[in-house]
């Protein structure tokens, strides 16, 4: 297909690597140490892991997989309302697919489904006010999940039910926003990063300009980056080419989507819609400040949490599970003792085994065998 | 695959609908949020074949500066 087959092109990868071994050699830093590039995006740690990127990388670099799977970050509380939602009689509760299998304390969105609770798979949002169109005697919650990238499809999902009158369409919200996470980690006393990948699409919305803090304030370089392996390649090497020369600068590969401006039309819908919350809790990293929107006042009438009490409880994750080490990227996955034992994709118990851009899921998929020879 | 996609993210008025026809566009969960700049995609892919064609060409140096070292000695 047009724009993916070009960025595949094995040819180029082989020069990539290359350009990236002699710049290695060039930074004096590599030779006492590994340079620690983390891709925030989960979409990029699942291309990293498909097309073994890692194995092709020169050993003086590490990539760390961050925190940027919206369903692996999802704390088991949250699962816990959304199933209590789901199980109240009359509703029929909507959520991308990838979100059905995240454990909750007592159960997962499948097997509330199994129990008998009316739980649809939606493509988009838009599938789920149709559902409400259909069903004006049903209460319809769509789950509302994941960073800026669809944030915006939330938001104009609800200005059309605004516009039609549907009153029996909520959104049970659970956005969460990128900058503060990328804060919380730079703040974090564990940081062990030299660099950034950027996120492409949650880029592509919300623009190159609200990283600028990054280079500026932490002197970190950032490349926002494609997800296809050539892109991938070509951003370390633009990573490393500013660590060669002392530069901290925002980079944007991915020009090809991402204008540096970001979609205007999509950060006014964004922003008519939503208000920070004064913090939001993630699995593993704890409570991030401002790191979650809510529905604003004026749109409360679609705000599942209102329209339904909820147990909103905080659940402690089981005391074995070391997800909140890996997305720290403190431990590998496969240092955790439940790492393909008691914990496997068939039967996650932790989030990061659940979405193939868990990194757990993604190393039990691929091996990642090099790796855990190297470190052995 | 033929699937119903929102545009209202990249249309604007110097941008109408009728624009869009044929146009690459990235979708998002059933959102169009953006448009594919050809130029842009162009652009990096030449800055990769260039990268290409340099290494290509230091190998070529590498492999004719051994020859000469070993005519040499
Ligand atoms: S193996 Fe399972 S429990 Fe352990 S860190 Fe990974 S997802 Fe969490």
């Amino acid at each position: 297909m047009k724009y993916i087959d070009e960025f595949r092109d094995r040819e180029k990868a082989a020069a990539l690597i290359k350009e990236i071994e002699a710049l290695v050699a060039e930074i004096p830093m590599a030779k006492e140490r590994p340079i620690h590039i983390m891709e925030v995006c989960g979409g990029h740690t699942h291309s990293i892991f498909r097309y073994g990127i890692e194995g092709m990388l020169p050993k003086e670099i590490e990539l760390v997989h961050g925190p940027g799977c919206p369903v692996c970050v999802l704390p088991m509380g949250r699962v816990d309302d959304c199933v209590a939602i789901a199980e109240r009689p009359g509703v029929i509760f909507t959520t991308f697919g990838d979100a059905m299998r995240v454990p909750g304390s007592k159960k997962s969105l499948m097997q509330a489904k199994a129990d008998g609770a009316d739980i649809r798979m939606v493509y988009s949002p838009m599938d789920a006010l149709e559902i409400a169109r259909k069903n004006p005697e049903r209460e319809v919650v769509f789950f509302g999940l994941g960073f800026e990238t669809t944030m915006p499809s939330t938001a104009l999902t609800v200005l059309q039910a605004e516009r039609e009158g549907i009153a029996n369409f909520s959104v049970f919200c659970n956005h969460i926003t990128i900058v503060p996470t990328l804060k919380a980690i730079l703040e974090s006393p564990d940081l062990n990063i030299d660099a950034f990948i950027g996120p492409g699409h949650v880029s592509m919305v919300i623009g190159t300009a609200p990283y600028e803090f990054i280079a500026s304030f932490y002197k970190k370089p950032m490349v926002v980056s494609g997800f296809e392996p050539l892109d991938v390649l070509q951003s370390i090497w633009m990573v490393l080419k500013q660590i060669k020369d002392g530069r901290a600068e925002i980079e944007n590969q991915y020009a090809r989507v991402v204008p540096d401006a970001g979609n205007s039309a999509a950060q006014d819908a964004v922003e008519k819609v939503y208000e920070l919350r004064d913090f939001f809790e993630w699995r593993g990293l704890g409570s991030i400040d401002h790191s979650g929107v809510k529905l604003r006042a004026a749109y409360a009438r679609y705000d599942a949490e209102l329209k339904f009490a909820l147990p909103n409880l905080q659940v402690a994750d089981p005391a074995a599970c070391q997800c909140g080490a890996v997305l720290k990227g403190v431990i590998k996955p496969w240092q955790c003792a439940l790492f393909g034992t008691a914990c496997t994709p068939e039967t996650p118990l932790g989030a990061l085994m659940v979405s193939s851009e868990g990194s757990c899921a993604a190393y039990y998929q691929y091996g990642g065998i090099k790796a855990q020879a190297g470190a052995a | 695959m033929k699937r119903q996609v929102n545009i209202a993210c990249i249309v604007s008025d110097d941008r109408p609908a009728e624009s869009c026809v044929g146009d690459w566009v990235l979708v998002h969960v059933g959102f169009a949020m953006s448009r594919i700049d050809e130029k842009e995609a162009a652009e990096t892919l030449k800055i990769l074949t260039e990268l290409g064609e340099a290494q290509a060409e230091i190998e070529a140096m590498r492999l004719s500066a051994t020859e000469v070292g070993r005519a040499a000695s």
